[in-house]
């Protein structure tokens, strides 16, 4: 505090330096919905990861007269028409999801981030023509469009990741521009350039870092619909095309003559489905709140 | 006080309408613009915008400050004064008129030339929430403006950033801190350090103290003050607190509606103000003196402040104006915009009828003083129609 | 009796970060038709104290932890919501700072201004209507019949006080809140809208708390201020005492640190150093103690409480006679008042205890 004859103020304690990301993790652990959500993905990771060492039987062989067992001690989750090992199906089924429903996400994000920076960045003519084109992708729904990206594609794993990834990066491309607009009136850009700063590090110093929050909190909440979008693709056949690898969605359409005979086939696909895709939503919602930079005070 | 040159650049002389007189002419202003025009285009259209009309937030404003002033640049919002700062900056490039800073016509420079120019003039903001990047800490905010310039080598910068956040009465350990941790308060001194990293000759203080706790402002204005007789800085003071600008500054212009309407000392303009709008502000700003208030009657302006995108024509202020109601609505103020001219020495008032503000009823009710002798000598008749006397709802005494 | 009367009053919120000690025992008396000032920075408290009055803070952050609220002979926080309701708007109304969002911005000022009048009374429609149009003329909206329709984003900020004064009025309430009013509007606008507020005030005989951070502003229309700090209220006193004879450390240096319009050129501001506290501590002792130049042992321990600088009159709560109350263990004489210093030889204010709080 300033040094005057009527200084006769005490000092404040110095308080440890807590950094933003630091304070938003804090914020984040003390949430329990976004703890459960977390704790959610990691079983789902953890068991994609371990899939080769934990699951008792090999997803890909199955014995034919074991067939359609309903959940015992020898197939916790039961077996499947073929007689494969559902429980085992399910772990290797995870790898897929997971993998393809956040590298789609990624790819999504690499796309929109580019065309949001354009956009947001040059605007004028080239702006509006690129939030054009975003708006006839968004015109159309997202299923749809990732479905005629793979038939055009075809099958594969990469294809599937493509195919979200494109269906989901007009978002991006929104949400960034939408950011980088905004931004570009606050009083801290507006100093840097009255400091001289370059166009180039006002945002890679100043823009991209503030805008990304949301993008965050986007991108975790897409991976939650992107796992479901994968196995919906696998559900419609447009899965990854070899019918030996597990996968969630098909694990469905396989099932789904069986709802009353063999519920338990519907059952455990769709749950892992739904628990995944539900745990990302919370761990979403929790990032929303703790990166949420209300720390005006 | 120094002198003022009108627009023509020739120096104010004692008499009004005289032009280049006898004088010598004063030392170079550090920062002048001329006629200076800003005006943000309003457009309409989905694929191409197309042009429908302007916002004219700076509609021909002139001002020159000499350096080691404080020129303070007051209004109402909408007047355009931050707009003016901004557009001296160059953060905008201006729609007319022209900016000589140090000699040097920086009105159109772009690239290396303006970020030379931007070395030397720097921006204080009004929200020391926002005009921080949260993301960095203290110490890099305050060292930006050296990296940005490659002044001296890390640890010399490192050392300057600890030197200027103790310049400006804060701790340089808390350097590593964020802005969310800091105080409004603090937050503005690490504003002002901002701006002085790079010695910078002028700095503009866009209401630098508006958002901040009444027992906090004080300490900012005397730090400002002691950092400009510490560091030669001139300054361009831009806010809507009358009391404050006149504290700090030496001379004052008063805006309205994109226009400049009145400058003067900042005593002179107080004890003298010659332009109805000025008369007006002067009534409205509430004094902490219950005495004072309780002698005092306002001269309430009615209606509403006119929009910037559709400017009454001539002079902007004819819509509301007590003196035109009492001169019987005249014809020039809507025919002919009034221009800045000099009615004593380092006194100029945009107005046709500035005369007969002097020594006006409204004039002597505004500053409780009788005209000096220059202005013209009238009788103080008890106060007419325009000025309408605020009934206090309790009796003094 | 007075028309209201507070005493000790607590707020507290309750939020992530901790509790938050908003308000901490405050107390006041307010009589029919009378101004009162309540003057203070952010975080003092004023806005609070009033909200806690209309039972309008956020819950379940903001809690009443103690004190009562006595308008009119009855315990307002012993009231339910029905009848909290019943009084809002007829009995005590607010105005808030922002107009903008305290008018429903998708509503027409006709549609909010009839609801609030058949809210507490029953007027047929078209009787509200009229009872309207005669408000917007009250309060000087021109052409009020073709305004009717308007929306508040249609309104200037001045318009829209103006309307919000309208609303608040409607009823002719005992009592009228005006938070910060004034604070959001240029100074020629501030002007009309304070002219208008006390002449209607004078008018119907409504009393009003005006909270305001702009002593100026109180300066002009009241006829009491209490000066408030973090939660407390540190002075309380005639308008035209406070100002001549301030009696707390804070009011001192307030009234050094703000310029003034007519101010000698080169006075200098004496600002008052330090920060205001943080409020997420209990307060101990009184909270001004870190900034004051006054301050002795005692103010690190106990909180003053609100006395009579004038130990020998009568004790008078409300109106023009009413009595000269500071919080201050070591209140500044009359000549340290004016120097904005202590000037007792010697004197050194207290060291802070061992243990120091930021």
């Amino acid at each position: 505090m300033t040094s005057s004859p009527a200084a006769i103020a005490v000092a404040t304690i110095p308080r440890t330096s807590r950094g933003l990301w630091r304070d938003a993790f804090q914020r984040l652990m003390r949430n329990r919905p976004a703890l459960v959500g977390v704790v959610c993905i990691s079983i789902f990771v953890v068991g994609a990861i371990l899939a080769p060492y934990i699951s008792p039987y090999d997803p890909t062989i199955g014995v034919l007269a074991g067939g359609r067992q309903g959940p015992s001690l020898a197939h916790l989750m039961g077996t499947d028409l073929l007689g494969r090992d559902e429980f085992s199906r399910v772990l290797y089924g995870a790898r897929i999801s997971l993998t393809v429903g956040v590298v789609a996400v990624f790819f999504g994000l690499v796309g929109g981030t580019l065309v949001g920076a354009i956009a947001g960045g040059a605007g004028g003519i080239v702006d509006s023509l690129l939030m054009r084109v975003t708006d006839v992708l968004l015109a159309v729904p997202g299923i749809l469009l990732a479905i005629g990206i793979v038939a055009w594609l075809g099958h594969g794993e990469i294809q599937i990741m493509l195919a979200v990834g494109i269906s989901y990066s007009p978002i991006f491309a929104r949400l960034l521009r939408g950011s980088l607009l905004a931004l570009r009136e606050s009083d801290y850009v507006i100093a840097a350039r009255s400091m001289g700063a370059s166009p180039v590090r006002i945002l890679l110093r100043h823009m991209l870092p503030n805008a990304l929050t949301p993008l965050i909190v986007q991108a975790t909440l897409a991976a939650a619909t992107a796992i479901i979008d994968v196995a919906g693709l696998g559900f419609l056949g447009l899965g990854p095309g070899d019918p030996r690898i597990a996968e969630w969605g098909e694990m469905l359409t396989d099932s789904r003559s069986f709802l009353q005979s063999a519920p338990y086939l519907i059952f455990f696909p769709g749950a892992a489905i739904l628990i995944s895709a539900v745990g990302f939503n919370l761990l979403g919602d929790g990032l929303r709140e703790a990166l949420d930079p209300r720390l005006k005070r | 006080m120094s002198e003022m040159s009108p627009q023509t650049g020739a120096p104010a002389s004692g008499v009004p309408g005289q032009t280049a007189g006898t004088q010598p002419s004063t030392a170079r202003p550090l920062l002048e613009i001329s006629d200076l025009r800003m005006f943000f285009p309003i457009t309409q259209g989905i694929l191409i915008s197309r042009h429908v009309g302007d916002v004219r937030a700076v509609d021909g404003v002139s001002l020159s400050i000499q350096r080691g002033d404080t020129v303070g640049l007051v209004g109402e919002s909408g007047c355009g004064k931050s707009t003016v700062g901004r557009t001296i900056l160059r953060l905008y490039r201006p729609t007319g008129g022209r900016i000589v800073f140090d000699g040097q016509d920086i009105t159109t420079a772009e690239g290396a030339s303006l970020r030379a120019v931007r070395r030397s003039m720097q921006m204080i903001f009004q929200d020391p929430y926002a005009s921080l990047n949260p993301r960095m800490t203290a110490a890099g905010i305050v060292s930006e403006p050296l990296e940005i310039h490659g002044v001296g080598a890390k640890s010399e910068r490192q050392q300057r950033v600890r030197d200027l956040l103790a310049t400006v009465g804060m701790d340089p350990s808390y350097g590593d801190r964020f802005p969310h941790e800091f105080s409004g308060g603090q937050r503005q001194r690490i504003g002002v350090a901002r701006a002085l990293a790079l010695h910078p000759d002028l700095i503009v203080a866009d209401e630098p103290i508006s958002a901040l706790d009444v027992s906090i402002q004080a300490q900012i204005i005397n730090l400002l003050e002691r950092l400009q007789s510490e560091f030669g800085l001139t300054y361009l003071f831009i806010a809507h607190d009358l009391s404050v600008v006149r504290h700090i500054s030496d001379r004052i212009a008063v805006m309205y509606l994109g226009r400049i309407v009145e400058t003067a000392g900042s005593r002179e303009l107080y004890e003298r103000p010659l332009h109805p709008y000025s008369v007006a502000l002067l009534s409205a700003v509430p004094i902490p003196d219950p005495v004072v208030e309780g002698r005092r009657r306002r001269i309430i302006l009615t209606g509403d402040v006119p929009s910037p995108a559709n400017p009454p024509s001539g002079c902007h202020f004819h819509t509301r104006c007590w003196l035109r109601e009492r001169l019987g609505n005249p014809e020039r103020c809507v025919a002919e915009d009034p221009v800045l001219r000099p009615l004593s020495s380092g006194h100029q008032v945009a107005c046709h009828f500035a005369e007969e503000v002097d020594g006006s009823a409204e004039q002597v009710l505004v500053t409780g003083r009788t005209p000096a002798p220059s202005g013209v000598a009238a009788p103080v008749p008890p106060p007419t129609a325009p000025t309408r006397p605020s009934p206090r709802p309790h009796d003094r005494g | 009796m007075s028309l209201l009367s507070i005493r000790d009053l607590i707020v507290r919120f309750r939020t992530h970060d901790g509790t938050v000690y908003a308000v901490n025992g405050v107390s006041f008396d307010l009589d029919e038709g009378e101004t009162l000032g309540l003057v203070g920075e952010s975080g003092c408290g004023k806005s609070v104290t009033n909200l806690a009055v209309m039972r309008l803070l956020p819950s379940p952050a903001g809690h009443i932890d103690g004190g009562s609220v006595i308008f009119e002979g009855e315990d307002l926080l012993t009231l339910d919501e029905s009848e909290m309701r019943d009084l809002r708007g007829k009995e005590i109304a607010m105005i808030f700072q922002d107009p903008m969002t305290s008018l429903n911005p998708v509503l027409t000022i006709e549609e909010q201004m009839v609801e609030t009048i058949q809210a507490h009374r029953r007027v047929s429609k078209s009787e509200a209507r009229t009872r309207t149009l005669e408000l917007l003329g009250m309060v000087g909206i021109p052409q009020p019949e073709a305004r009717l329709k308007n929306f508040p984003h249609q309104f200037s900020g001045g318009m829209r006080q103006r309307v919000m004064i309208a609303m608040a009025l409607a009823l002719e309430p005992k009592l009228l809140i005006a938070d910060e009013p004034t604070t959001a509007l240029d100074v020629t606008i501030q002007a009309q809208v304070l002219e208008l507020l006390g002449r209607l005030a004078a008018e119907h005989g409504t009393a009003v708390i005006l909270i305001t951070h702009d002593l100026g502003v109180v300066a002009g229309m009241t006829q009491r201020i209490n000066v408030m700090y973090a939660g407390y209220v540190v002075e309380a006193a005639v308008t035209g005492d406070l100002f001549a004879r301030p009696r707390h450390p804070y009011t001192v240096g307030l009234l050094h640190s703000i310029p003034r319009l007519d101010a000698q050129p080169g006075e200098p501001l004496i600002p008052i150093e330090g920060a205001p506290p943080d409020l997420r501590f209990a307060p101990v002792g009184c909270p001004f103690a870190p900034r004051c130049a006054w301050r002795v042992d005692a103010c690190w321990q106990t909180m003053p409480p609100l006395d009579p600088i004038d130990s020998g009159r009568q004790f008078v709560a409300t109106g023009l006679r009413a009595t000269h109350r500071a919080a201050c263990w070591n209140p500044p004489t009359s000549e340290e008042a004016v120097a904005a210093r202590p000037l007792r030889v010697g004197f050194e204010p207290a060291a802070p205890p061992a243990e120091v709080r930021a």
